[in-house]
């Protein structure tokens, strides 16, 4: 975060933690997102996060 | 203080024992509580005890604080409601709706099915800045991140700048997402993890 804010103009981010595999399934298929092409596994537990820009408040 | 401060106010009926809504504390400078219109059953707030404007401002101790209340709160609420999972989101900023300040606060918001709660949404049903615009963020970010600091503390970062592959909700609109995991397989579960995790 300090890195970002350090050299981008960002200065919001989200995190986000998906805990429990089948609640990690589930938000992977609302985002229409397929288990071939997921960037880490639903059975791990992994911290996102995200910098944000714009988009809806 | 109270006066001015809605939540350092709350803070206090709840260190009288008089907070209806208190859930969890374990204490440390940490504590959680239910929300009062909950968009999912059992949906909680995680917030410190003193005023910190986001997850930037935590001490160390707040930072050690949260995860046994997380824990006990996530307890709780299995013994009450059986969800099948969670989403904690730790909003930072305005843009990420972090809209309680002076209080740090984090949700976290349990999971019954598919389309109910926080729910994560496909891109193509966000409002997104034009292509280009987000073309050149992506590169800034990248210039700005990479090559990453891999493998810190037996944790791995790693970098994704494919939107359409991102699980977010409709509020998060990120150009990039950065994925800490551990090293050695970490299970999908709060009670694997431990403060030194």
């Amino acid at each position: 975060m300090a890195k970002i804010e350090a050299n981008t103009d960002c200065h919001d981010f989200s995190v986000d933690l998906l805990i429990g595999e089948k609640a990690a399934k589930i938000a992977r298929e609302e985002a229409e997102v397929s288990s071939d092409d997921i960037l880490y596994s639903d059975s791990e537990l992994v911290v996102n996060l995200f910098p944000l820009y714009g988009g809806e408040r | 203080m109270a006066r001015e401060c809605i939540t350092c106010a709350q803070n206090i009926q709840h260190e009288k024992g008089a907070a209806v809504s208190s859930v969890t504390d374990c204490g440390g400078g940490v504590y959680s509580f239910s929300y009062q219109r909950p968009l999912s059953k059992g949906a909680t707030y995680i917030t410190t005890k003193k005023h910190r404007d986001d997850l930037r401002n935590l001490t160390a101790q707040e930072w050690y604080d949260m995860l046994p209340v997380i824990k006990e709160s996530i307890n709780k609420i299995e013994k009450v409601y059986k969800p099948i999972g969670y989403r904690l989101n730790m909003p930072t900023g305005k843009l990420a709706n972090q809209n309680q300040p002076p209080h740090f606060f984090a949700r976290l918001i349990p999971k019954y099915k598919k389309g109910f709660g926080m729910i994560s949404v496909p891109l193509s049903l966000k409002q997104r800045p034009p292509h280009s615009e987000f073309e050149v963020k992506k590169k800034m970010f990248r210039e700005a991140l990479l090559p990453l600091n891999q493998n810190k503390n037996g944790l791995v970062v790693n970098l994704h700048d494919k939107d359409e592959l991102m699980i977010t909700t409709k509020q998060q609109v990120p150009p990039i997402c950065l994925s800490i995991s551990t090293k050695r397989h970490l299970p999908n579960d709060i009670n694997s993890m431990d403060q030194e995790t």
